[in-house]
């Protein structure tokens, strides 16, 4: 009997150990980070080696849908910026391939500014592109284009954005019976930065 | 010809699948269910797999820790009678400067290639953020900041037979509708008498065992498990007891070798077609000491201990019959 309460003593330290295994719950806020990509689509049929081509997106109301469409709200991204940029040929059949040079231009529709560039590419072989994404390393003044169009967008606005491709030089040049007809696309990959909370035991 | 393609902006969700996965064994065990573990996107990881891997690296083998931890105590098996005592070992390991951050590579796309100091899935909660050419930026994500990794177990001890005993470890759960609600554990070992051998007394009992564990967590797309591991200890334990046979203060020692595993199997969309990705974490091997002490007031004990793995892990328990 002189044991009784030191065993009922062990059994409440028992209780309490289960009973805190709850308390050692601690809310933990975690910064993690989402990979997007929104591009822009270009259908290109020319006679000269010489052709400009423009494409609108309508960056901010894909993005916003996009986040709805998967449980987020716009208020749920902490920070938004411009990570890389490609491009990539997705539809191209000819008798023999182009290489061609030049520069992927945005702007801001309604916007004031001239078109800042975004990307070159130089000698690109059209069927080295074919469904083949090339990296491309991306132009200061684009890139400060769309962060600015991020941080409006995070701040409420739906940028909309201009794309223009313009192509200065095509080997072999295209004449009006050999025409260079193909599709592509430049794409923008985003970082977005969304707080996550989590509740772990953490004594 | 003016036109702009939509092509869809696919969101990835890094690690959130994972992190909450890697998070969900020690807090089911400790008899306490993560928040936030609802519905999980599947789509793919920010980080390619070596960055994956160095990112929850360190939980995996702190884990694996906790796992081979709480699981031999008393050398001392008689050859012979019965035992059967259920045990409650709650262990904790504490995670190390090494443990909070890994070498990270910003990933294809990012020009220049470079690395940074970010942080693993342990560590620091805030995202690193690196410059890169033209105004871009790359982001790697935080982590739990953690400073421990708790586990708890029930374990049941059946003996003696030619002084032998068994463990096992059990638990199977369903504890919600996502993919991360299963889990599951599965552990057995045995605990060998070496003293009975010995023809000379000592002044402790000497005792040998091995313990092998499995778990499973989740579910993936293509109906197998998400996270599996398997964890296996094997090793030698002393001891002495001092007081009366059902009433005694017990310090005991033990020196093993652990191992751990861990792979993490899901499909991911980014590519456009669904791919498998799996990520094999490294495998750890460890020399774990162990001391500690417990007490036993008739059919009920308790005990606390320390080891040491290179990481810290204390373990405290009860134990609950003969």
């Amino acid at each position: 009997m002189k044991a009784l309460p030191k065993v009922l003593g062990l059994v409440a330290l028992f209780c309490v150990v289960i009973t805190a295994g709850g308390c050692l719950l601690e809310e933990k806020v975690v910064e993690m980070v989402f990979s997007g990509e929104t591009c822009a689509g270009f259908e290109e049929d020319h006679a000269t080696g010489d052709f400009s081509s423009e494409s609108i997106l309508a960056y901010g109301q894909e993005i916003l849908d996009i986040l709805n469409d998967n449980g987020f709200d716009r208020d749920d991204i902490a920070q938004a910026f411009v990570m890389g940029g490609s491009y990539e040929v997705t539809d191209f059949e000819h008798s023999h391939d182009w290489t061609v040079s030049g520069a992927v231009f945005v702007e801001r529709v309604g916007g004031i500014a001239d078109p800042d560039t975004l990307l070159k590419y130089t000698s690109q072989p059209l069927s080295e592109a074919l469904d083949n994404q090339i990296w491309a390393e991306l132009h200061g003044d684009g890139v400060d284009l769309l962060n600015t169009a991020l941080e409006d967008f995070l701040g409420g606005a739906l940028p909309i954005l201009r794309f223009t491709v313009e192509n200065g030089t095509t080997t072999p040049e295209p004449t009006s019976s050999d025409r260079i007809v193909f599709d592509w696309e430049t794409c923008i990959k985003l970082h977005l930065i969304y707080v996550e909370e989590f509740e772990f035991p953490d004594p | 010809m003016i036109r702009g393609i939509h092509k869809e902006v696919r969101i990835v969700v890094v690690f959130k699948r994972l992190l909450l996965a890697g998070a969900l064994l020690p807090a089911v065990l400790l008899l306490a269910v993560p928040a936030g573990g609802g519905e999980l996107e599947d789509n793919l990881s920010v980080y390619s797999e070596k960055n994956a891997t160095g990112y929850m690296q360190p939980l995996a083998d702190l884990i694996g820790v906790d796992l081979n931890s709480g699981i031999f105590r008393s050398a001392r098996i008689p050859v012979s009678g019965f035992r059967l005592s259920l045990e409650v070992p709650v262990m904790m390991t504490k995670v190390g400067d090494d443990d909070r951050t890994f070498r990270a590579a910003t990933e294809e796309g990012f020009f220049p290639e470079q690395t940074a100091d970010a942080p693993t899935v342990v560590g620091p909660s805030d995202a690193v953020i690196v410059d890169g050419s033209g105004s871009t930026q790359f982001a790697f994500p935080g982590g739990l900041d953690l400073t421990s990794v708790p586990m708890a177990s029930l374990q049941l001890r059946i003996g003696r037979l030619y002084g032998t005993e068994a463990i096992l470890r059990f638990l199977s759960a369903d504890i919600g509708d996502d993919e991360l609600s299963k889990i599951s554990l599965f552990g057995f070992g045995l605990q060998h008498s070496i003293s009975q051998y010995l023809k000379s007394e000592l002044p402790l009992e000497l005792s040998a065992g091995f313990f092998w564990q499995t778990y499973k967590i989740g579910e993936n797309k293509s109906g197998s498990d998400l996270i599996k591991g398997s964890a296996f200890t094997i090793g030698a334990q002393g001891s002495r007891q001092f007081g009366k046979p059902m009433m005694y203060v017990e310090p005991y020692g033990g020196l093993s070798v652990d191992t751990h595993s861990m792979e993490v199997a899901y499909e991911s969309e980014a590519s456009g077609e669904p791919q498998n990705i799996n990520l094999n974490l490294d495998r750890s091997t460890n020399i774990h000491l162990t001391i500690g002490a417990l007490f036993r007031i008739y059919y009920i004990g308790g005990y606390i201990d320390y080891g040491f793995t290179g990481r810290s892990t204390f373990t405290a328990g009860l134990i609950f019959g003969n």
